[in-house]
């Protein structure tokens, strides 16, 4: 089977009312079996596709992910900072989380734990 | 461009794999920054992958009117970039919280959902493995789904990139959707 030869005949396929695409892809692959049917799969799947692939997937962030944790957390980081330590803040993926503990390390340099609410 | 992205796209259009390399690890931590600075505004719940990749071209090129096979170029890296971003956040998705117990380390690679469209994170990796066979066979095919689904640029945008024909782009488009679809439902 020849990819190239598939593709041109999908594309000229396309140009075709859809009812006159089957008699004319057995003409033009007469003997081609392989080819006739990798192209009339091609057409099935574009033929149900629509809206397949035709959106740029997005990064969202989703009420109750890190941004609300990051928004409580953003006063306390810049108390500690101001207070002379060294934040680390981390921010929490998808998913209600509470501040529950700050450990203070040698050196202060406090590293921000979160825990799941309720846990 | 900025002088030293203008060098390794030159570099990369002359076949050197580490300029290609060097400028993707550029884009690359170039888009990552603008998503997390995106993501992290308070208005920002959304991040626009279109705008994303154009933002990144503004930061590190300079519109001079010159370069268009530079900007080709860029944009197909960005693209490139962008999907392994996404992909890669797919996978965390899948993945879940690492650490034990009730507390936890928490990532902040992880701290966006994300949205595929119709894709849920399991369908976007058996797209990209299914992507990556397509570039195997058929490479054109496979710059432009990454241009266009993880780029976000449009046919027309696309077309003017690569003097080519938006008929044309437009028949490449349906049959790289086409024969995507097949990998992810083999039983069209």
């Amino acid at each position: 089977m020849n990819r190239d030869r598939v593709g041109a005949l999908f594309a000229q396929a396309l140009d075709l009312p859809e009812a006159q695409r089957a008699d004319w892809l057995a003409e033009q692959c007469a003997g081609d079996e392989a080819t006739r049917a990798e192209v009339e799969r091609l057409l099935r799947a574009d033929a149900k596709a629509h809206d397949f692939i035709e959106r740029s997937p997005g990064l969202i962030a989703q009420a109750g992910s890190g941004f609300e944790l990051q928004a409580k957390l953003a006063p306390l980081k810049r108390s500690l900072e101001g207070g002379g330590f060294a934040v680390d803040a981390v921010v929490a993926p998808a998913g209600a989380c509470g501040v529950d503990d700050l450990i203070f390390r040698d050196g202060f340099d406090p590293r921000m734990l979160a825990s799941p609410a309720g846990g | 461009m900025t002088d030293d992205v203008e060098t390794l796209i030159e570099a990369a259009r002359g076949g050197s794999a580490p300029a290609v390399q060097a400028l993707f690890a550029r884009v690359y931590d170039e888009l990552k920054i603008l998503a997390r600075k995106q993501l992290a505004g308070a208005a920002a719940s959304t991040l626009n992958t279109t705008a994303l990749v154009h933002e990144a071209y503004l930061k590190l090129a300079k519109s001079d009117g010159r370069g268009l096979h530079g900007r080709v170029h860029f944009f197909a890296l960005a693209a490139k970039a962008m999907r392994q971003i996404v992909i890669d956040h797919a996978r965390a998705r899948l993945t879940g919280k690492r650490g034990g117990g009730n507390v936890q380390w928490i990532d902040v690679e992880a701290a966006s959902d994300l949205s595929g469209g119709e894709l849920a994170p399991d369908e976007l990796l058996r797209l990209d493995s299914a992507l990556t066979r397509l570039g195997e066979d058929e490479p054109r095919l496979a710059q432009l789904v990454e241009m266009r689904f993880f780029g976000g640029l449009d046919l027309a945008e696309i077309a003017l990139l690569q003097a080519t024909s938006e008929r044309t782009l437009n028949r490449d488009w349906r049959r790289a959707k086409a024969q995507l679809y097949v990998h992810l439902h083999p039983d069209v």
